[in-house]
């Protein structure tokens, strides 16, 4: 019986929680199945990049064969254990189980698993190559279809491809700006809440100065008057949010420090910086990974916005809001060259949403309020 | 409360100079300059050379900032190099359109928020609330300007054009001079509609995910039971007491939100040809019109500042302490 | 060579256009013309706005009036001067203005205003934007309240100046110092105008309103047919195509080659097109080695599947460039052919000047280094899809082009700089319609903004220099055909295309004729077919 269980959770992983009942079985599961698909129908390729393939081909294969490790791995650990009691004290800061009960939240997780996941494997996905253009005339503006199930843009390139490459695009200046504003976030705020008086004030004064100006005009105004490329546009999106985390972190930091444990690490005769990197920025991080959640879906949104007034990324790359205002003129004629990546961004940032949702009831139980 | 303002509006001054003069900087270590964004074959190299004299753009970069604060303090802004009129008139055709605008869908964006988040909180874990919650994740997430052009593509689609004749660009029909009074209201208010939505609904989306928590937390507290055991009606409970005191965090949420709304205007005033600042701005960067770019940031920056008074001020207005102490 | 005139097709039911705006008679006088452009023009005084394409034709064609005009022949015609006296040797012209011309506040246009416009536009002190018209011209004096008396150097097409300058009053602008000029209300807030239109009011960035001038000369044609012109600016160019189907816009200006289908498949449009003086191409920075061969500029040309790009980004509205000067052009030759599209001549061509792929990593080089460039271009859609085409089509050679977008004030820095930080760029532009482009290749101009290439060569110079002096038609056209070849044969820009320029109207507007004048020429002369119901 346990080895009949152990071979079905090997080879159909998630079967069996999904059976009893378990959401998580059933994602597993899907998981499985498209995993294997995919492997089937892209065979060709797969093996075209054992025979030599470009980075990003690497890149997704070892995302294809972590994935499939990674199914029964989950099925034959997380799955099998039994769900905690929600009566039972959480075990860390971040109450896990709080967020996995959370429907909401365990949607956007999964939404943005997904995401991500398909921003990897996007070589392989992809049915043809987002920038190859040939015979231009005759493919060009051609509505969704079996063989484009997005339609072609107007250059006849595969509208589906781009939104697939795009992902890519949005995720990876998402997740690098909102680090780059996390960090200097925290650096100025536990650097004045540390150093407190005058420091304090002026960088709190700064911070005010830059949260009351709206962000898009200031972006808008930087990139607009330096050449637009993907790395600024990241520095800029990145060196444009980072108030908020400053804020939270510096608050954190002066509650905390009056805390006992660091009072008495303090009497132990402990350096400042070492109190802030041992028990001030634990605490801290995790209001930090909320904003963090939330922020890189604004900075998508920013960023779209920005790519629409052509201050963005810049063609032949992929952007869904490159493709958006690329598709804006001919929008009458040619709905889906604007409408599907509009949809992407909005399942993106949703996602993030959802989850950045999901992590504030799990970290404050006074917000949990989930069925 | 005057003297209060007066100091808070003092103190922002440093914060207004920072601005412009952030602005000044970064303007001038961009590349190119008025005359390069005119760039035109048809014009001779001397004649460049002219009309940067005659910007004032040859003389040294300390003296052309002192001469700009001069002329800004006495309210002389000097003249949009690419408009040839002078900034203040400029800027005091593009202001109210974009006030108009913004005014417009800051209401919308809190009395719709503020309704969605009551029904969803009086209603709590109904089909409702689960289903206004799901759609205000969605609208929360959903761009601005890709939900103007989806807007333009379904009032201009053939089922909706025939019978619903919105306009899609503009201020005003072009026969706005022969209507009468009331026929100018109707008209401007056709106008606002698509804007209005596209710019607010994200935002009226933000403002329902908070005030359902807001409504939740102080439907919990216990003068809301004491006041339903008193067996007050419902409505009364719900629009009288609990309304109230829910509010009260939502007001210091315009704060957060007129930033993102003054952001806002730039794209949706480009998707629906709105004559107005956002537009003006990102138009005045592109043709490095230096007198326009810093005085349309530093109004930015002076509306962000005003309108977070008026937030505090109107904090204190419905604050109910403020208010029993008046009395 | 004419320029073409296209006609525009008749008839067609006129239904739906929901605004209440005043009806036409059944004679198709009144009404309200709407003209959609995508951007605001800056203001309408000639003598301080940059040279911008419609505020120059609102200039001449709707609110004011210059001394002459352009005939169909692009030969001057009388407009505001009734006449005019040249004397033997061209040093001198006598202009008899007509006296029954009012500025729209009552006062007579006279000589006066000519000299003032003359004077303001030879002012060191004034921005005038196109001093180069008025080079050759050095005195004027007034002789009567509407005789004035210019005097000049003679050169060709003298009078080519006067019919892009319209008149501007004296007696709003003569007070204004020359310091105040570039802000004065006559700009952009309260014009004063003596043409066909008066003005009536500007809401920025909005809309400007013109409304007929009642007392316009009945020789000239008399008052328009229409009641107003409506200019509107709307910088979304869908929101545009929607207005103008739903008849909320009668007059779309500058229609994109990608709506052209669309416009055409609806009945109630129209679409007119002209050879215009615009064309896009990619200018190759020869003090660079690798643009110096001219085998190489050559083969690069070859290499680029121009006719694809033409049909991509213009929906086929133009043509394949032959050289730099355009069908619209009298002096164009029909005879020429452009350089065919060939990828393995232009291979071989490049072998020939020794860039080969030794290393087989796809990209040719020579001593060791790729043939690999950055190709700057501004941030408009067309040329960014133009490079991204460029960009396939020269890899199928073996060379690496990488596009670069930069915003326009800084590309305009990065090409015109005496350092030329660019290997090549891609721009499109429209040329004046004198031709003169000694400023692009001339020799001595190598350190001037313009010459981007850096191409010298002294015969080319020599036809150059004779082309202005030529007084003679056919000799000037055997010159500029001269010259053409020459520019042509040495590619020291590839020239992508000619283009077309295109508009779309409601068939209910009438009278609308475009050319390379431009599209608001016949403004005057429009006219509404009645609305039916």
């Amino acid at each position: 019986m346990r080895r009949a269980g152990l071979l079905a959770d090997v080879l159909l992983p998630g079967a069996r929680a999904a059976l009893s009942g378990r959401s998580g079985g059933v994602a597993v599961l899907a998981a499985w199945a498209f995993l294997w698909a995919l492997s089937a129908l892209r065979l060709g390729r797969i093996v075209a990049t054992l025979g030599g393939g470009s980075a990003d081909q690497w890149l997704a294969l070892a995302t294809l064969v972590a994935c499939l490790v990674a199914c029964p791995v989950a099925a034959l650990g997380w799955l099998r254990r039994e769900p905690r009691k929600a009566s039972d004290a959480p075990a860390g800061p971040i109450d896990w189980e709080a967020f996995a009960r959370h429907r909401q939240a365990s949607i956007g997780l999964v939404l943005l698993a997904a995401l991500i996941l398909v921003a990897l494997l996007t070589p392989y996905l992809a049915p043809f190559d987002p920038n190859a253009q040939h015979a231009v005339v005759a493919t060009r503006f051609l509505p969704p279809s079996a063989a484009h199930p997005l339609g072609t843009d107007r250059f006849g390139r595969d509208v589906l491809s781009r939104v697939l490459y795009g992902a890519r695009i949005s995720l990876t200046i998402g997740f690098v700006a909102v680090a780059i504003a996390m960090t200097v976030g925290t650096l100025v705020g536990s650097g004045a809440g540390l150093a407190g008086g005058a420091v304090d004030a002026a960088s709190m004064r700064g911070v005010d100065l830059l949260l009351s100006f709206p962000r898009l005009v200031l972006l808008i105004t930087l990139v607009a008057l330096f050449e637009p490329h993907l790395g600024l546009v990241i520095l800029v999106l990145g060196l444009t949010g980072w108030m908020g985390t400053a804020r939270i972190v510096r608050g954190q930091v002066l509650s905390i420090r009056e805390e006992d444990y660091v009072q008495a690490a303090r009497a132990l005769g402990l350096g400042r910086w070492r109190i802030l990197v041992r028990h001030v920025l634990p605490n801290a991080l995790t209001p930090v990974i909320v904003a963090a959640t939330l922020g890189v879906g604004n900075t998508i949104l920013a960023e779209a916005a920005l790519s629409f007034l052509g201050l963005g990324v810049q063609p032949p790359t992929a952007s869904w809001g490159n493709m958006v205002a690329s598709g804006r003129d001919v929008m009458l004629n040619a709905w889906w060259i604007a409408a599907f990546p509009g949809l992407a961004i909005v399942l993106t940032v949703m996602s993030f949403n959802l989850v950045g949702d999901g992590l504030r009831d799990a970290l404050d139980p006074r917000h949990a309020r989930g069925p | 409360m005057l003297r209060y303002s007066g100091r808070r509006l003092l103190g922002a001054i440093p914060l207004l100079l920072g601005i412009v003069t952030l602005t000044f900087i970064l303007l001038h270590l961009a590349p190119g300059d008025p005359t390069t964004a005119y760039f035109n074959p048809n014009i001779p190299p001397d004649v460049i050379e002219q009309m940067r004299r005659n910007l004032g753009l040859d003389r040294p970069l300390p003296v052309q900032y002192l001469d700009w604060l001069r002329s800004f303090f006495t309210g002389h802004f000097g003249y949009s190099f690419s408009q040839h009129r002078p900034v203040a008139a400029v800027i005091g055709d593009a202001l109210p359109n974009t006030l108009l605008l913004s005014g417009i869908s800051l209401v919308l964006i809190f009395v719709l928020g503020c309704a969605a988040g009551v029904v969803q909180a009086v209603r709590q874990y109904s089909a409702a609330d689960q289903v206004l919650t799901l759609l205000a994740l969605a609208i929360y997430s959903v761009p601005g300007f890709w939900l103007g052009l989806m807007l333009i593509l379904l009032v201009s689609s053939p089922v909706l054009s025939g019978w619903l004749h919105l306009p899609i660009s503009g201020m005003v029909s072009i026969d706005h001079e022969y209507l009468g009074w009331w026929g100018r209201v109707a008209d401007r208010a056709r106008h606002l509609v698509l804007p209005v939505i596209a710019l607010g609904l994200a935002s009226a989306a933000g403002v329902a995910r908070y005030m359902r928590g807001s409504m939740l937390e102080v439907v919990g507290q216990d003068y809301i039971r004491t006041a339903r055991a008193k067996g007050l009606p419902e409505r009364r409970v719900i629009l009288g007491h609990a309304l109230r005191n829910a509010l009260l965090p939502i007001v210091s949420l315009l704060g957060l939100y007129l930033p993102l709304l003054f952001g806002g205007t730039v794209v949706i005033e480009y998707v629906f040809s709105w004559p107005g600042m956002g537009r003006l701005l990102y138009n005045a960067i592109l043709a490095r019109d230096y007198p326009v770019v810093m005085a349309a940031t530093f109004l930015f920056g002076a509306l962000v500042v005003l309108g977070n008074l008026l937030a505090d001020l109107l904090y204190a207005a419905v604050d109910p302490r403020v208010r029993y102490d008046g009395r | 060579m004419l320029a073409t005139l296209v006609a525009w097709g008749c008839g067609g039911g006129e239904t739906g256009g929901g605004t209440g705006a005043p009806r036409t008679d059944s004679a198709g006088r009144g009404g309200t013309v709407v003209v959609a452009a995508r951007a605001e023009i800056p203001g309408v005084n000639p003598l301080v706005a940059p040279p911008d394409y419609f505020a120059s034709q609102i200039e001449r064609y709707v609110l004011l009036m210059p001394l002459v005009q352009l005939g169909p022949d692009l030969q001057p015609e009388p407009w505001l001067a009734r006449s005019w006296d040249l004397r033997a040797d061209s040093s001198q012209v006598v202009f008899h203005l007509r006296d029954d011309v009012k500025w729209q506040d009552g006062q007579p246009v006279t000589a006066g205003d000519v000299a003032f416009t003359f004077r303001k536009a030879k002012d060191p002190d004034v921005p005038f934007p196109n001093r180069a018209y008025f080079d050759r011209w050095d005195s004027v004096k007034v002789e009567g309240p509407h005789t004035v008396r210019f005097w000049l150097r003679p050169y060709s097409q003298f009078l080519f100046g006067w019919t892009q300058v319209p008149i501007v009053p004296e007696h709003v602008l003569g007070d204004v110092p020359d310091s105040a000029l570039a802000s004065a209300s006559f700009n952009a807030t309260s014009p004063v105008g003596d043409g066909p239109f008066r003005f009536v009011i500007h809401e920025q960035g909005d809309r400007w309103v013109f409304e007929a001038n009642p007392d316009f000369p009945a020789d000239l044609g008399g008052p328009p047919r229409v009641d107003r012109i409506v200019y509107r600016i709307i910088p979304d160019e869908s929101t545009e195509l929607t207005e103008l189907e739903r008849g909320d816009v009668d007059l779309y200006l500058k229609l994109p080659p990608d709506q052209l289908s669309t416009v055409r498949a609806d009945t109630s449009l129209d679409v007119l097109t002209f050879p215009s003086p615009t064309y896009a191409f990619v200018a190759w920075n020869t003090r660079r080695s690798m643009f110096s061969d001219a085998r190489v500029r050559r083969a690069l040309t070859m290499a680029m599947n121009r006719r694809q790009i033409l049909q991509t980004v213009q929906a086929g509205l133009g043509s394949v460039a032959t050289g730099p000067l355009g069908p619209w052009h009298w002096a164009y030759d029909t005879a020429w052919r452009p350089i065919p599209y060939a990828p393995d001549s232009a291979r071989a061509l490049l072998a020939a000047a020794g860039w080969t792929d030794t290393d087989g990593d796809g990209v040719v080089d020579l001593n060791g280094r790729p043939f690999r460039f950055e190709l700057l271009t501004n941030p408009s859609q067309t040329r960014q899809d133009i490079a991204v085409m460029l960009q396939a089509d020269l890899a199928r050679v073996g060379v690496d082009l990488v596009p670069r977008t930069r915003e326009m004030a800084s590309l305009g820095q990065a090409i015109q700089s005496s350092k030329r930080l660019f290997d090549a760029f891609l721009l499109s532009w429209t040329e004046d319609m004198v031709i003169d482009d000694r400023d692009y290749w001339a020799c001595d101009r190598r350190d001037d903004p313009l010459q981007f290439s850096g191409y010298c060569d002294p015969t080319l110079d020599a036809i150059m220099d004779s082309i202005p002096r030529a007084l003679d038609r056919d000799r000037k056209r055997r010159l500029l055909r001269r010259y053409a070849e020459m520019v042509e044969e040495a590619q020291p820009f590839t020239f992508l295309y000619n283009q077309d320029g295109a508009v779309a109207l409601r068939r209910s507007l009438r009278g609308v004729s475009v050319d390379v004048r431009g599209e608001l020429r016949t403004a005057a002369r429009w006219w509404l077919v009645p609305r039916s119901r």
